[in-house]
């Protein structure tokens, strides 16, 4: 061992105790200073990164967790202020402006139809597994082509969403964090598409009106799902 | 609810406690060195929990339960960077300042914390992984999906910087006496 490799050694693993290493300090004292002066700095780095930790912090993450996963049993005042509410909420939701799981998606498809259009050129898989990750997926299988990849927010939700190809027809898939129970099909002027359970969350094929109407999206959503999976964490 | 669903829940609040009882404290001070704020550190140690009650089932071994919660952490944090970046596109989560501790204050450990904000995070880190946990090469290349060869010049590359910091802090030192 020679002082350069001596010292990348201590310099990535100070604590690796190797026969070679030990042979080399003791044969060259400034390989030996060195080795001081890292062990010192490893010290020193030690007292700096050792951060006072909050008192009573695995307390509150166990009340939280608690409070989050067994809500407390609802009293009587609980019951009357949700019965008020759902008077209110029934009187007032006419006249409230709510949208839909679809209906978001078409509205976000219609805002960001230039950026999608504007976009060419395959994206690699890694831009797709980065993009993926945000929305708490992972690549299980090849999804094709893909054209366009972006880490969107959607009703303060992050989500996944891509521009693919299959054979001559390109497809727009989202991965959406929210969660529903049933197929929900949907269309618009220039949209149609299906959205469907996907794990912890939802999957959503689109496509442009103009593709046609015999798109057999069960089957791409069918294809989709399988390609990408829910991270396990 | 069936007595088998009971103890099953009992048995996993068990388990959840004494995770969080044990690895707490460590996923503290990694989120304090990735945040660089104490209020963000302790949020992201109750979401890093929060989801690992709900995926609890799917650690087999209770062995590789602090590898599992940081990379839970590491996911968390860059969620959150993500949706920050949405909502502040202008903030550099790596400039921000870092808030007033009360810990050990002598000068060549408020130095060197100064040089670990100013360290990039991609250096900061493994640095913290391997010091202040004396997690290995091999386990953090693992953790991060990085070949051996990266993490070894990130891990030499900061403590070079640091080296260099600290030897220039001295000098100055020096220079005033």
């Amino acid at each position: 061992m020679n002082c350069l490799e001596f010292r990348r050694l201590k310099l990535t693993e100070p604590y690796c105790v190797s026969k070679e290493a030990a042979l080399h300090a003791s044969n060259c004292p400034g390989c030996s200073r060195f080795q001081q002066e890292t062990n010192e700095l490893d010290d020193s780095l030690r007292t700096a990164l050792t951060v006072e930790v909050p008192e009573g912090l695995a307390a509150k993450v166990i009340l939280n967790q608690s409070l989050k996963h067994n809500p407390r049993r609802p009293t009587r005042r609980y019951w009357l202020s949700l019965a008020a509410s759902f008077l209110i909420a029934i009187t007032l939701i006419p006249f409230l402006p709510t949208q839909t799981l679809d209906a978001e998606i078409i509205t976000h498809l219609d805002h960001e139809a230039h950026q999608v259009h504007g976009k060419s050129g395959d994206i690699d898989n890694g831009e797709v597994a980065n993009v993926l990750l945000a929305a708490g997926g992972e690549i299980n299988d090849s999804l094709g082509t893909v054209t366009y990849a972006s880490k969107c927010m959607m009703d303060d939700q992050l989500i996944a969403h891509f521009v693919v190809k299959n054979g001559n027809e390109t497809y727009t898939l989202m991965l959406i964090p929210e969660e529903i129970d049933n197929i929900i099909p949907f269309q618009s002027e220039r949209w149609h598409g299906l959205i469907v359970p996907h794990a912890a969350g939802s999957l959503a094929v689109i496509a442009s009106r103009q593709t046609g109407s015999s798109v057999d999206f069960l089957q791409l959503a069918e294809r989709y799902s399988t390609a990408i999976k829910r991270s396990s964490i | 609810m069936s007595n088998k669903v009971i103890t099953n829940m009992a048995t996993k609040e068990n388990r959840y406690e004494n995770l969080v009882t044990a690895y707490s404290p460590w996923l503290y001070r990694y989120a304090y060195w990735l945040s660089g704020e104490k209020a963000a550190a302790e949020d992201l140690v109750q979401e890093t929990f929060l989801r690992a009650w709900r995926f609890l089932d799917s650690l087999k071994d209770e062995g590789s339960a602090k590898s599992w919660l940081t990379t839970i952490l590491r996911r968390e944090n860059a969620r959150k960077y993500e949706r920050k970046q949405f909502q502040y596109s202008d903030v550099d989560t790596d400039s921000i300042a870092m808030e007033p501790t009360e810990f050990d204050a002598r000068p060549e450990v408020s130095a060197l914390r100064i040089a670990l904000k100013g360290l990039p995070g991609k250096y900061r880190e493994p640095l913290v992984l391997q010091v202040l946990e004396g997690y290995s090469l091999d386990e953090i290349a693992h953790m991060f999906e990085l070949p051996r060869n990266t993490v070894a010049t990130r891990l030499h590359r900061a403590r070079q910087k640091l080296r260099s910091v600290l030897q220039e802090d001295k000098i100055k030192h020096q220079e005033f006496r």
